[in-house]
């Protein structure tokens, strides 16, 4: 009786023993899930704020760029980049232009005298007209020596205010009784200019 | 109907319900909050970026100031030469004075104003030079002006002289002396007719944005 009674205890005890054993490891299982469940929830929560951390600093990079100061600014510097280029270009041009008019020869009274410095008293000279945009100069040249006019269009030439002298003989006036010299004469562009000087 | 899980089942249930779990938060949670923030920085990047080129641009706006105001300062240089902008009516009344005072007769003006192109360098040639069309100039109005007058040679040449001296923005562009006659108190009188043509430039004003 007992012994029997011993066995029945000791059966108890391991009963005890066991089911303790068992509630032990379940614990030990909803802990693990719970902790996994915890560490996945707290993932997420991490990567939600940096999320809207991201959110918030678009959002005040919006504000910024479309804040009334900033707006207007750009506004004027773009206005200011386009004027600057349009007085950049004018600039270029105005440069351009002088310089252009400057490249002319310059038809004057000092340019006359001295071709007929080089005709001298026997030539006389009138002039017919110019095109600037070929820098023809024409001009009637008579003389009464038919034996000056080589050296006459040597001096022309030799006077350094043309680029060429085209010499293309002469005609006699019989009612005048004086020679008609054809020429034509293209000025440099600095012609006028040196003549002054 | 009870079903009797074996201790072995119950590891597997538990194991799957845990890849489960990991699965399911990572999946229909973390990565679309991972999608999502990674497309917000590089939103914040190019909205940085923009920014940042804003500023620079806000940041030039001194030196821009000072940049045009030395550019204006440069034209108003150039300028100098120039007339300053003229009416046809200006035009005429300045160069018919300029005729008279040097005894040119005036018989004939033709005034014409252009902002077409520039004046092309003289480079000689021998033939017309062919302008190609460029830009129009922005601050140069040019006049073409023709005529003819009565005078003598010498008046002429007097008048070419003070062009040259003094009016720096007017340049001859052709003129032809020819023989002509006129009357006289009932008699034909021989004259010279000069035809000239001429180019008088004047400034003309660009807009400015406002300040």
């Amino acid at each position: 009786m007992k012994k029997l009674k011993e066995i029945e205890l000791l059966r108890r005890q391991r009963d005890i023993r066991s089911s303790r054993r068992d509630r032990g490891r379940r614990l030990g299982k909803a802990l693990v899930l719970l902790l996994t469940a915890a560490v996945m929830l707290g993932l997420w929560r991490f990567s939600a704020v940096r999320s809207a951390n991201a959110a918030r600093e678009v959002n005040s990079l919006s504000d910024a760029i479309a804040s009334d100061a900033l707006t207007r600014d750009v506004a004027r510097a773009g206005e200011l980049e386009l004027w600057l280029s349009q007085l950049s270009k004018a600039q270029q041009q105005l440069t351009q232009q002088r310089e252009a008019m400057a490249s002319y020869p310059t038809v004057s009274s000092a340019v006359l005298e001295r071709l007929s410095q080089c005709g001298g008293e026997q030539v006389s000279l009138q002039l017919t007209s110019y095109n600037a945009d070929t820098g023809l100069l024409k001009f009637e040249a008579v003389t009464g020596a038919v034996l000056d006019i080589p050296a006459y269009v040597v001096c022309l030439t030799d006077t350094g205010l043309f680029e060429q002298v085209n010499y293309s003989g002469y005609d006699f006036d019989s009612k005048a009784q004086v020679y008609a010299i054809r020429v034509e004469c293209y000025l440099r562009a600095d012609a006028g200019k040196a003549a002054a000087q | 109907m009870t079903m009797k899980l074996t201790k072995r089942d119950k590891i597997l249930l538990y194991i799957l319900v845990l890849v489960l779990m990991v699965v399911g938060v990572g999946y229909f949670l973390i990565l679309p909050e991972l999608d999502e923030a990674a497309q917000l920085r590089t939103q914040a990047q190019y909205l940085q970026q923009d920014y940042d080129a804003l500023l620079l641009q806000q940041a030039r706006i001194p030196t821009l100031e000072a940049q045009v105001g030395e550019a204006e300062a440069a034209i108003d240089g150039l300028e100098e030469p120039l007339y300053d902008a003229m009416t046809n009516a200006q035009v005429d009344s300045l160069l018919t004075g300029l005729l008279l005072s040097h005894g040119l007769e005036p018989r004939q003006m033709d005034i014409t104003r252009s902002r077409e192109a520039l004046t092309e360098p003289y480079v000689f040639s021998g033939l017309p030079e062919a302008n190609e069309k460029a830009d129009a100039p922005l601050t140069l109005t040019t006049f073409c002006v023709s005529g003819s007058a009565i005078g003598t040679q010498e008046q002429w040449l007097d008048f070419l002289d003070t062009l040259s001296e003094a009016c720096p923005a007017i340049r001859v562009c052709g003129f032809s002396l020819s023989a002509a006659q006129q009357l006289e108190e009932d008699v034909l009188v021989s004259v010279t007719e000069l035809s000239y043509t001429l180019e008088l430039y004047a400034s003309s004003e660009m807009e400015a944005p406002e300040a």
